[in-house]
């Protein structure tokens, strides 16, 4: 079959026969269609309840999605943008004169430029989103498997940031709260409620970890020194 | 009876005998690389930024000590394929010599220096960053991935780049710059780019149609009303519920009917005007500059390269004496 002319955009003066050879179209194609289909199925397997032909084809090319990141469900604010976002509140203390340290992530002021705050706003809404997954089961008693699970998995990622403030600022005690900002109905703000509204912002509360709540932590050196890397059985 | 089979059998042959013909066509035929060098060099921008700004906390995220302990990231990458060099890292000099080196082989694809090698470093470089901070990633890594895995396919160092200036400079090629430059590897780059940013669209249109928000028209409240998103001031939004919903809907509609209207030149000017418009929208009300912006990026692959050419040289596309062909 004689070769057609090219695209559209090509310039008139130009030769514009396909000049691959068959075999290496053929190998290329194969190529494309293996990638494509993968990049299609990704997203697929993702969608709730996700399809199982697509979480089969995931699964078998797991090599290939992950080490090439293209393990994506492209949810950008879907299925609806989050009705709260979180910070975490943390408290840094030490055993010698320096003064207490009380701080709110991300924050503007700390984190320059936009990008860097929006690095540090990831860390606080994955923390929240743990958080959120433990109240979302406790809410209809799941399995306790299932529960105690996302509980590990939420207090292991707090630890870690709590491990880094410690190891960061060379203090003895810190202890992060979790506060979640909630989003105003416009009419709330209409009526001339601000977006920062203090009754907007739930704290959760301070140590032990709480079962029914969000996270919170509260570590001392002596403790990091002993911590056993806590077990994870189900990470996404 | 037997003519009828004849029939029917030569109407197959020439069905598939078109198909092929047109897969060929999407796929092989040779294009100018403007486009694509263009992408690398945005696109390599957006890369060296990117990592440009981790410099400003970079033990933190990357250290040993780091947001995301070693230990638990080596239990979520536990049965997986996620890899990346900084788990191997403890000083922080080899770290900042990691990095250097990181943003050496950035600047190098953005300015298309040695960009063959400078385009494939990238993409792994990139991803030893991404496997790093798995707790830290949002929406610009995932295009930023989409961009560098394809820019290592093309010539992407063809136009506009140290490699050409430095070939003319040996006299290696022509010092004229407006000659045609062929090549089929650019065109599977541009398309692979293309088809992904349309699945990229597609789903993130389905994926919200499983919310109520977009349904009901208030999502876009939700977004612009969130104090952490915001980069300049939106309550004033609240006054307008009406706009709201139409944003809603708007952008909704106008994601849904991407993979499709984005192919034919009718409709193609009026998506990539609503490309810019939507990412701009986001890069300044959203506080997300460097997502919206990446995202335009990639919408950037559906510039013909006859109008790229005549956006960014003096002379008119075409009207050199003779064309250039690459793989």
């Amino acid at each position: 079959m004689p070769d057609k002319p090219a695209i559209e955009d090509a310039a008139t003066d130009a030769p514009l026969a396909i000049r691959w050879s068959r075999p290496v179209r053929v190998a290329v194609s194969i190529a494309l269609l293996i990638h494509l289909t993968l990049v299609f199925c990704v997203p697929l397997s993702m969608v709730e309840p996700g399809s199982p032909l697509a979480g089969w084809l995931v699964n078998n090319m797991r090599p290939y999605v992950q080490a090439g990141n293209i393990s994506h469900g492209y949810a950008f604010f879907a299925p609806d943008p989050g009705r709260w976002s979180h910070l975490i509140r943390y408290k840094i203390e030490f055993d010698d004169d320096r003064a207490t340290i009380e701080r709110t992530m991300p924050s503007l002021d700390q984190q320059w430029p936009r990008l860097l705050y929006h690095r540090h706003f990831m860390l606080t809404e994955q923390l929240g989103s743990l958080a959120s997954r433990v109240d979302e089961l406790n809410s209809f008693e799941a399995p306790a498997e299932e529960r105690a699970a996302a509980e590990r998995e939420l207090r292991a990622l707090a630890t870690s940031y709590a491990r880094h403030l410690l190891h960061a600022h060379a203090a003895d005690r810190v202890s992060i709260d979790l506060v979640r900002h909630n989003v105003p109905p416009y009419i709330d703000v209409r009526g001339g409620r601000t977006l920062d509204d203090e009754s907007l912002y739930e704290t959760f509360p301070v140590s032990p970890l709480a079962t029914a709540g969000v996270s919170v932590e509260r570590i001392t050196q002596p403790e990091l020194i002993q911590a056993e890397p806590i077990p994870l059985e189900e990470v996404p | 009876m037997n003519g009828c089979v004849h029939a029917a059998r030569t109407a197959t042959i020439d069905w598939f005998g078109d198909v092929l013909a047109g897969w060929n066509r999407f796929w092989f035929a040779p294009t100018d690389p403007a486009t694509l060098c263009l992408v690398r060099i945005l696109g390599g921008a957006m890369l060296f930024y990117t990592h440009l700004v981790w410099s400003r906390d970079l033990l933190a995220f990357f250290g040993p000590n780091a947001w995301l302990s070693r230990d638990l990231l080596v239990q979520r990458h536990e049965g997986t394929y996620f890899w990346t060099v900084f788990r191997h890292l403890d000083a922080p000099s080899a770290i900042w010599g990691f990095h250097l080196f990181a943003l050496a082989v950035f600047f190098c694809l953005m300015i298309g220096a040695f960009t063959r090698v400078s385009s494939v470093l990238a993409f792994l470089l990139m991803l030893t960053y991404l496997h790093r901070v798995p707790t830290a990633l949002f929406g610009l890594d995932q295009i930023n991935t989409i961009i560098a895995m394809y820019l290592m396919i093309g010539p992407a160092g063809a136009r506009y780049s140290f490699d050409r200036w430095w070939k003319k400079r040996r006299g290696r090629i022509e010092a004229d710059d407006h000659a045609p430059i062929w090549s089929t590897s650019a065109n599977v780059a541009l398309r692979l780019m293309q088809i992904h940013m349309c699945v990229m669209y597609f789903f993130a249109a389905t994926r919200k149609l499983l919310g109520a928000s977009w349904w009901d028209g208030s999502a876009m409240w939700l977004a612009f009303g969130n104090l952490e998103y915001q980069s300049i001031p939106m309550h004033w939004l609240a006054e307008w519920p009406m706009l709201i919903v139409v944003l809603s809907h708007v952008t909704i509609a106008w994601e849904l009917s991407y993979a499709a209207l984005i192919w034919p030149k009718m409709t193609r000017g009026v998506m990539l005007i609503g490309a810019v418009l939507l990412h701009l929208g986001i890069a300044i009300f959203l506080g997300m500059a460097t997502f919206g912006l990446a995202m335009i990026i990639g919408n950037l692959a559906f510039l013909p390269s006859r109008f790229t050419r005549g956006l960014l040289e003096r002379r008119p596309p075409g009207s050199g004496t003779r064309g250039e062909f690459r793989q």
